[in-house]
């Protein structure tokens, strides 16, 4: 997996699958999405993006497709595929099961 | 988790990369483009290539990278390249072609389903006596082991169809041999059941040549109606052709014997093949079939061994076996001794390279590495190699496989077609190629490699010397090339030896200029066999005439051991002696050249009165009357038959002939020789002429003689009886092989030494200067090489000899008047590889002696 600063390795690829679960978009996008919802906080080498994508592409979960952007330039855009969405859920619920678990131990006085 | 969907994704990846790269250069770009702070991208090069990564292939660019790195460095070394390249095809073409024979004859099965189940039945130890009533055993007794009995009798037809009639190839077979062999028809259908019932009309399949040759291959040939008259007498028959044989179909000794109609046979006859049932062992068969023919044999001897059975295949290739196998283990011995010279050249090279080496060990190249980068040059050396000598082989055995069908003395099971590189023939090689290209760059990597960096880049010359282990490992793999090319030194030797004694060996008659053929009579046109009797006499002295050369009959053929016989004198109450007896017309013996040691020869009176006369020969002479003369004595011969011995007539001799051997190690030349009678020959005849004149006026002059007599009769193409001589030529082959084997592997043993002690010279030429400088003569020098190659040249003898006493197992059945382990070849093979050792090893070290030490110091 590529190296990605402040986030906790295998959560970029969840990450990308949540975002594009709202609709297709294109790379830069997808990095101003994770961005914004995180309010920054997840501060990612914006690059590790494409690695991460073609492990997706690979999977099957996306799809990519040439598309015209807002401005009007080529650009490849990604969409979820319903593997993806099966899989944006396996990891969703394995995530919060096992942070709940993590949380539980770090919470133990 | 992978999945079928994942596999072609990659795979479409592999196939669209330099696109899909591209796209994602610009995607890049792009979104940098449109970042306020671009250096938080990342480095684009180093994020493409983790995204190739994740694709999979980057062990494939791994090898190709290495692979175009070795084709770099081998380009830089044409002269290693070349001699590599060049041995290891030749290596290869020789095991390819003969793995192809060997293929071809003993490992694919005969062309019949299920033919590791078809057995040859013998009822007897093979020789005149069988017990009687065989053809009534009932194998429906033994259904349980026998799954099918293949019975079938071999018959000439004449086959009169539009407007002419000629002889053809007839078998009556039984329905086992239909079903047991799984012929399957190419037209037309298979005769079946209903075609065996004694109501039904007479179905019969046509041969496929006949059907291409007769009729044009014509859809219409089925449900033909033709006519045959069997050949010996008897009434004409009619078929109806029902279905074509297959092409490759054959029934009998070898390929050759096509068959061009094949009839339901519907009288009983002796079964000669059977199927067994799988899993049935052949020792359990024999036991059942025994007591099958127990209950219906006449005649039987008490000590009658039983039926036994011979795999079909063995007795089609078990004469040529150890030849085939003899071949293939000298070309596996050149094979290793090509791959212990490649491998000494190779850890040479590695040596050379020790400061390229060392330098990349410097930048951080790890051991896995440089061994990848080993194997890569291996890799490529080797399937290189192995391309060539397989195109070399292919192009070779279209040319020769005819030649080794006639070398061998027998087609090909599969046809000559199948003397070729076939799928087996590749897996063989390849899968020797494979290991020969890992094991052969992996060899240097054994030794413990010292690797002193600094001392390594420091030194400003190649100068260094290597460690112990490195001498080790070079001085083995020499040891074993002298080995593997003293085996083949030896077997060559032995065989040599073999062929010049049995060229030495006086037969007793000159072969030379002698031509045998073969006289069919039609049996029909003489109801009274001495017509039989007659024709050859009067074919004789025509012939004579024609050809101004003696010609002769006798019923049995040189280099074929005779039939035994007890003989007896008068007077020996019962006694007797083994010997072979054989039948031979007038002027037999001047004919072959066969000295007469007393008396005369058996003259046309003898046979044309049927007198009570005989020739013996001087050692059964010897052993009946042992000194005395034999002329005017009486000697009569009993002969084995079902009921016990019968004796036949007393007889005179009149002459006592010079021993003949029928085969080079003939255990018995006591012959007993009586003339042909009018009731001893039938519709077959061989005659002999002893003429230098081509074979083919002979057999045109015979046709000629042959139709003014009898336009029925027919006369086979004549052959020398030099060419029947299959153990000579057998031994000649194996020769002839063997020494172009052992020529090549001690052309590159010779090699191997000198590029070593080459090696050596050169690595020490500066202690060498100190040395002669100091004063040493240039023998001591020469010395000093000749001690260290003695040892490692002593040791590959002494590995040689001990697997020579396991090669010569294989060469044992070829050896004739020497023994496997034959003292003289020993010494004079051992004597010729050190010679040639010792030479390999003084003409470097020679030259190093005579270099003018000044110029090697300043060099050095």
């Amino acid at each position: 997996m590529p190296r990605t600063d402040g986030l906790p390795p295998g959560t970029l690829v969840m990450l990308i699958l949540r975002v594009l679960a709202a609709g297709p978009l294109h790379g830069y996008a997808i990095a101003q999405r994770i961005a914004l919802l995180s309010k920054d906080e997840l501060s990612v080498e914006e690059g590790s993006l494409y690695p991460a994508l073609q492990k997706l592409l690979l999977k099957g979960w996306v799809k990519a497709a040439s598309g015209v952007s807002d401005t009007g330039r080529t650009v490849r855009t990604y969409r979820l595929t319903p593997a993806g969405r099966k899989q944006l859920e396996i990891e969703r619920t394995e995530y919060r099961r096992v942070s709940a678990a993590i949380s539980a131990v770090l919470d133990t006085p | 988790m992978p999945n079928i969907g994942e596999l072609f994704r990659r795979v479409w990846y592999l196939l669209n990369r330099s696109r899909v790269d591209a796209a994602l250069r610009r995607e890049m770009e792009d979104h940098r483009a449109l970042m306020t702070d671009p250096a938080r991208f990342g480095n684009p090069l180093r994020l493409r290539e983790q995204s190739h990564d994740v694709w999979g292939w980057h062990w494939l660019d791994h090898l190709v990278r290495d692979l175009r790195y070795a084709a770099r460095m081998l380009r830089r070394a044409p002269g290693f390249t070349l001699v590599s390249v060049i041995s290891l095809a030749a290596g290869f073409a020789l095991t390819a072609s003969t793995v192809a024979v060997l293929n071809a004859y003993v490992l694919r099965s005969l062309p019949y389903d299920y033919a590791d189940r078809l057995y040859h039945v013998m009822y007897a130890p093979p020789g005149p006596w069988e017990p009687g009533g065989m053809e009534s055993l009932d194998w429906g007794a033994v259904k349980d082991v026998v799954e099918f009995p293949i019975t079938a009798s071999g018959a000439t037809f004449y086959l009169s169809d539009g407007g002419h009639t000629q002889t053809i190839r007839g078998l009556r077979a039984g329905l086992g041999l239909i079903e047991g062999l799984g012929v399957r028809a190419a037209a037309g259908r298979m005769l079946d059941a209903s075609d065996f019932a004694a109501a039904s009309e007479r179905g019969a399949l046509i041969g496929y040549a006949l059907w291409r040759d007769q009729y044009g291959s014509h859809p219409s040939i089925v449900g033909r109606q033709i006519r045959t008259e069997p050949e010996g007498g008897g009434s004409a028959e009619s078929f109806q052709v029902v279905g074509v044989l297959p092409p490759e179909f054959y029934f009998g000794r070898d390929s050759q014997a096509r068959v061009d109609l094949l009839v339901p046979l519907l009288s009983p006859r002796r079964t000669y093949m059977v199927r067994l049932r799988e899993g049935v062992p052949r020792e359990y068969a024999e036991q059942r079939i025994t007591q099958a023919a127990r209950t219906v044999a006449t005649g039987l001897t008490p000590e009658w061994s039983g039926v036994r059975l011979e795999s079909a295949h063995w007795r089609y290739v078990g004469q040529l076996q150890p030849i085939l196998i003899g071949v293939t283990v000298a070309a596996a011995l050149v094979l290793v001794v090509v791959c212990a010279n490649l491998a000494v050249l190779m850890v040479l090279r590695t040596m050379r390279r020790q400061k390229e080496i060392a330098v990349r060990t410097a930048l951080g190249a790890e051991r896995r590495h440089l061994a990848r980068m080993l194997v890569a040059e291996g890799v490529l050396l080797c399937s290189t190699g192995l391309a060539l000598g397989i195109l070399l082989t292919r192009w070779a055995l279209g040319a020769i496989a005819p030649i080794i069908e006639t070398e061998l003395g027998r087609p090909a099971p599969h046809g000559t077609a199948a003397i070729a590189v076939d799928g087996t023939v590749l897996l063989i090689v390849g899968g020797l190629g494979v290991l020969i290209a890992l094991a052969l760059p992996l060899l240097p990597l054994l030794t413990p490699w010292q690797l002193r960096l600094a001392d390594d880049l420091r030194r400003a010359s190649n100068s260094s010397t290597d460690g112990r282990s490195v001498r080790h490992l070079r001085s083995s793999l020499i040891a074993f090339e002298v080995a593997g090319t003293l085996i083949l030194f030896i077997g060559c030797g032995l065989l040599l030896r073999s062929a010049a004694a049995m060229l030495q060996t006086d037969l007793g008659f000159e072969a030379d200029h002698l031509v045998r053929a073969r006289l069919v009579l039609r049996g029909s046109d003489y109801p009274d066999p001495s017509g039989f009797f007659r024709f050859y006499g009067q074919f004789s002295d025509r012939l004579a005439a024609v050809t101004n050369a003696p010609v002769v009959f006798s019923n049995w053929p040189p280099f074929v051991d005779l039939p035994t016989q007890w003989i007896e004198a008068d007077g020996s109450a019962g006694q007797g002696v083994k010997g072979g007896a054989m039948q031979i017309g007038p002027g037999y013996f001047s004919a072959f050249g066969i000295p007469l040691r007393a008396g005369r020869e058996l003259t046309r009176a003898d046979t044309e009165n049927g007198l009570p006369v005989a020739v013996v020969s001087e050692t059964l002479a010897r052993r009946l009357w042992s000194g005395e003369s034999a002329l005017g004595r009486q000697v009569r011969a009993s002969v084995q038959t079902e009921g016990g011995s019968t004796p036949g007539p007393w007889r005179t001799v009149v002459g006592v002939s010079a021993d003949v051997r029928q085969e080079y190690a003939d255990p018995n030349v006591a012959d007993f020789y009586t003339p042909i009678t009018p009731t001893s020959v039938g519709r077959f005849g061989s005659f002999y002429v002893r003429s230098d004149r081509p074979l083919a006026s002979i057999f045109g002059e015979a046709r000629a003689v042959a139709a003014g007599l009898d336009r029925h009769a027919v006369v086979d193409l004549p052959r020398t009886v030099l060419s029947e001589n299959r153990q000579l030529a057998g031994t000649t082959f194996l020769t002839t092989m063997l020494s172009g084997f052992a020529a090549i592997a001690g052309f590159l043993a010779v090699l191997g030494i000198y590029g070593v002690t080459a090696y050596g010279v050169q690595q020490r030429q500066r202690e060498l200067a100190i040395r002669v400088a100091l004063g040493a003569p240039a023998g001591r020098v020469v010395r000093l090489f000749l001690t260290e190659g003695a040892v490692v040249l002593a040791a590959g003898l002494c590995a040689g000899l001990l697997g020579a006493a396991a090669a010569v197992r294989i060469l044992e059945h070829q050896l004739f008047a020497v023994e496997p382990f034959d003292p003289a070849t020993l010494v004079s093979t051992c004597v010729l590889m050190t010679v040639a050792g010792i030479s390999a090893i003084w003409w470097p070290a020679r030259r190093a002696s005579r270099a003018n030490p000044a110029l090697s110091l300043k060099e050095g």
